[in-house]
């Protein structure tokens, strides 16, 4: 989708998610993060990150300011397991799926046009009850957009950037001795982490030219952010993982009008992520060789099925 | 009414063009598409208002000409 429309879809949901309003979910996202840790930390050992704690957190997050009941979470799971999880996957499934979130997401619509309440949803009804500022379809792609959007991703960033820094405890003990470092971390951790599968392809809406060649209008491109994320010009000795280096030019969010709307909320639930997991469970490890661990075979998201993880009991 | 001072910090600016599409009269991207305020000092305008609050990455600060306050952006 392109301006004009995008634009119109986009304003109505971008002063949700500026830095500002962001950082003020950051209490509550950190609350969250303590209540996943405290209650992994109180099952026996090892546990699944990936259901306990990376799953939950941006699940838990994106539907309190959706106004989605959280209890619902389990069946956004599986929608969107089925719909993004599986490239090989029956493609009447996939529809049967988003048919059944489009549903349930039709419903919740009407529940909340009867009842609004201080969410994102309600503010996006009265914008289509009161100044028709987006269609009725709109609407429930919009909140199933947002949904999915900041779920699978964040999860698996987080679930990528912890394989990578147990991969280098020299990293790891200078985030443990400086938790100040975190916020620089993440974005170097958003630099060398490859999260996407196959990038989203653009298409070029007229003749442009990059590196001395001429793509031209009409054409197909598929980005690679990770390759760009690597581009020795910008990040000297790009190969090295270096916690303390200033990263925050990468691409990962992209760039432009398609820049990740949700990378703000994004960095604060990764910033609190790793302040909880780095400060809460000293000699986090892997459970299991990391040759052992199950990626879904989707090709939008590296998305682990599960990370076995044990640490040190205090 | 005061005046209010635009101005869009070109290092913060991640080319989203939000404000340009927002409010096309009081926005414009230079040539590496990094946006800038067309006139740096204006009469309160709820577009422009719109657009700082729109903008990703925070670049545009607005700020009353009067007292030197920033405008409150909700």
């Amino acid at each position: 989708m392109d301006p004009p429309e995008h634009t119109r879809l986009r304003k109505l949901v971008a002063s949700a998610f500026t830095a500002r309003r962001v950082e003020a979910l950051r209490p509550r996202v950190a609350g969250i993060v303590s209540e996943l840790i405290g209650a992994m930390a109180a099952r026996s050992q090892p546990a699944d990150l990936v259901a306990g704690f990376s799953l939950p957190l941006p699940a838990q997050v994106i539907c309190e300011m959706l106004g989605v009941p959280a209890a619902d979470t389990g069946q956004f799971h599986a929608w969107s397991d089925t719909i993004i999880g599986d490239w090989q996957r029956d493609s009447g499934e996939i529809m049967t799926a988003l048919a059944e979130l489009y549903g349930y997401f039709g419903a919740l619509i009407e529940t909340k046009r009867a009842q609004p309440a201080e969410d994102l949803m309600s503010a996006l009804i009265a914008a289509r009850d009161d100044s028709d500022r987006l269609s009725e379809q709109e609407l429930t792609v919009m909140c199933c957009t947002l949904l999915i959007g900041g779920h699978e991703t964040t999860a698996n960033q987080i679930n990528l950037s912890l394989l990578l820094l147990l991969d280098h405890p020299g990293e790891v003990a200078t985030l443990r001795a400086d938790p100040g470092l975190i916020p620089r971390a993440v974005e170097e951790l958003l630099r060398c982490t490859r999260l996407g599968g196959l990038p989203p392809t653009r298409v070029t809406t007229e003749d442009v030219q990059i590196g001395g060649v001429t793509i031209p209008a009409g054409e197909q491109v598929i980005p690679l952010y990770g390759t760009a994320n690597r581009d020795p010009s910008v990040f000297s000795d790009p190969d090295r993982f270096d916690v303390t280096r200033d990263a925050a030019s990468h691409l990962s969010f992209g760039a432009g009008v398609h820049h990740c709307l949700g990378a703000q909320l994004a960095r604060v639930e990764l910033q609190e992520a790793f302040r909880g997991l780095m400060g809460r469970l000293p000699g986090l490890r892997l459970a299991v060789p990391a040759s052992e661990l199950e990626f879904k075979p989707g090709m939008a998201i590296h998305s682990l099925r599960e990370l076995p993880v044990l640490w040190d009991q205090p | 009414m005061s005046r209010w001072k635009i101005s869009v910090d070109k290092n913060l600016c991640i080319c989203s063009a939000m404000c340009v599409a927002i409010a096309p009269d009081r926005f414009v991207l230079d040539e590496r598409q990094r946006s800038g305020p067309v006139e740096a000092e204006i009469d309160p305008d709820d577009e422009v208002r719109d657009a700082a609050a729109s903008c990703p990455s925070e670049a545009i600060s607005l700020v009353d000409a009067g007292t030197g306050q920033p405008v409150d952006l909700d």
